[in-house]
């Protein structure tokens, strides 16, 4: 249900469930993901075996669940240590245990589980986070299935050696995004298997925090954001860039009416 | 043209149903030149690498490396409201551009001209039109004057340099725009490119002629671990609202002015599109 007018964009902010996030630190210079670290909410247990998240996960940013009419961001106000950029993501499927001292094809706890929203993958980005320090300078692939139900190997991205640091794979040319992992090779050994995982996530709000240790507001009007509807049972998690970052997002999001 | 008018108009486009968000995101090791330009139409990632052209083609939204869109139906028009992205460069400026005909395969030691020709498609007024040079593989290291040929949104014959090789341009995915000249508003056709002297190796370049769209900056960090981030919307900017024309084939670059030298870049980034 479309809202019609900026009087209702502003009626329906008023009564908008703000939801906080905080979180106090992540690693420098890389992308980092927000799951592990503790905070508000409370850190995800570092994952094994290959699951589908939802908003019941614990970990999940608590978003009202259960909205009829769709449950749309309408307010972001961002406080970050340093400026950089804060992705809102729903993280769809979750899974670890692969080593960074072997060069042979890696199934451990993959596949990976079938996807329970974004199902049919467009849009799906595929990740390797860094849950246990590895060596550095090595790169992987991976295979994959697309949005198209077709088989891929991924093009050869590098990976990352700090924990808790995030690489996206790069997809074959064309494709648009991934259903499931199925296996994940790395070129060389980098002499410590530390613990890695793939995740599969979908972006739905990319915000920009602009100001250092301030705070940074984005809505409809000041900041243009497009009035995301989030998936009533989305696992929700934030990815950002850079580092050093402690940060504190409050989330305003209304149901349609 | 169906303008959105006021922000009643806006919000109720974006709530309204026929809104499309598009993710980008690219990553490769690139050389970074103080100034200079990087493309990342031949680069992997979302979408996926171009294969680098070959013969004059006008290239569409079905192109591979273009940014995925769909086209307004229904009577309406496409319009870009917000583009939001994180980038691992510092200090820097992004363009999200159409880019409408491009031309490779031209070596940088022929010193006669370079046939280009062609035809566009869309904005073929050439108002707002600009030309690029682009490289595919690297050129050499002699620095040269490449002068352009074309016809201006005038009907006029005009011709405009810049300086490629040496210091200035000469690796894979550096792009530098021709400066249009007093009294022009842009490129409508080219006719040829033509080097002053031999840059030392063939390589592979070409000219492109793209319509800028919109541009967004990227914040300095002050730390070279700390990463920018940008925000553009047609309403935080001030700016007019931004039509993607049916069949665009959306592309970006951007311009550091960081002295970053080669390096991984990869950026994660947002296009925010609805209908009316």
């Amino acid at each position: 249900m479309a809202i019609t007018s900026l009087s209702n964009f502003r009626a329906a902010l008023a009564r908008s469930t703000p939801l906080y996030l905080s979180k106090p630190a992540s690693p420098s210079g890389t992308y980092a993901a927000s799951l592990l670290t503790p905070g508000k909410p409370v850190a995800m247990v570092t994952p094994t075996t290959s699951l589908a998240r939802s908003l019941s996960t614990a970990g999940s940013l608590p978003i009202p669940g259960g909205a009829l009419n769709g449950l749309r961001l309408l307010q972001a106000t961002i406080s970050t240590v340093a400026p950089g950029v804060v992705v809102l993501c729903d993280l769809l499927n979750y899974q670890g245990g692969l080593v960074a001292n072997s060069v042979a094809v890696q199934t451990t706890n993959l596949p990976t589980a079938a996807l329970t929203r974004s199902t049919d993958g467009a849009g799906v980005l595929v990740a390797v986070e860094i849950f246990a320090s590895i060596g550095s300078g090595t790169t992987y692939t991976s295979t994959y299935v697309n949005q198209d139900g077709a088989t891929k190997t991924s093009k050869s991205s590098q990976l990352i050696s700090t924990a808790g640091g995030v690489k996206l794979m790069s997809f074959a040319d064309g494709d648009t995004g991934a259903r499931s992992v199925t296996n994940f090779t790395i070129a060389t050994s980098t002499g410590t298997a530390g613990n890695m995982g793939i995740l599969l996530f979908k972006p739905l709000v990319v915000l920009a925090a602009t100001a250092w240790g301030g705070l940074t507001q984005q809505d409809a009007i000041s900041g243009g954001l497009q009035l995301e509807t989030i998936p009533s049972d989305a696992c929700l998690f934030l990815l950002q860039s850079g580092g050093r970052r402690g940060t504190a997002i409050s989330f305003n999001m209304a149901e349609d009416v | 043209m169906a303008l959105l008018t006021n922000m009643s108009d806006r919000v109720s486009a974006m709530t309204g149903g026929n809104v499309q968000t598009t993710i980008v995101q690219k990553r490769d090791t690139l050389v970074y030149i103080v100034g200079a330009a990087n493309s990342y139409w031949a680069i992997p990632g979302l979408p996926g690498a171009a294969a680098n052209p070959t013969t004059v083609t006008a290239p569409t939204r079905a192109t591979l490396g273009a940014i995925a869109f769909t086209n307004p139906t229904g009577g309406r028009q496409k319009w870009l409201v917000r583009v939001a992205l994180g980038a691992m460069i510092n200090s820097a400026m992004g363009t999200i551009y159409d880019r409408l005909l491009h031309i490779g395969g031209l070596s940088g030691t022929v010193t006669t001209a370079q046939t280009v020709g062609g035809a566009l498609t869309r904005y073929t007024n050439g108002v707002g039109n600009l030309a690029y040079f682009e490289i595919y593989t690297d050129i050499g290291s002699s620095s040269v004057t490449a002068t352009l040929s074309y016809t201006n949104d005038l009907n006029n014959a005009a011709t405009a340099t810049i300086r490629v090789g040496g210091t200035d341009i000469q690796n894979r995915s550096h792009i530098a725009p021709f400066p249009l000249n007093a009294g022009e508003k842009g490129v409508k056709a080219v006719t040829s490119v033509t080097l002053s002297s031999s840059t030392g190796t063939a390589g592979d370049f070409g000219i492109t002629v793209g319509h800028p769209l919109m541009t967004l900056t990227y914040g300095f960090q002050g730390f070279s671990e700390e990463r920018g981030s940008a925000a553009t919307s047609t309403i935080n900017s001030l700016g007019g609202d931004v039509e993607i024309l049916s069949d665009a084939c959306l592309a970006m670059l951007d311009q550091s002015f960081s002295s970053l030298g080669t390096t991984e870049h990869y950026f994660l980034g947002m296009l925010n599109m609805v209908e009316k």
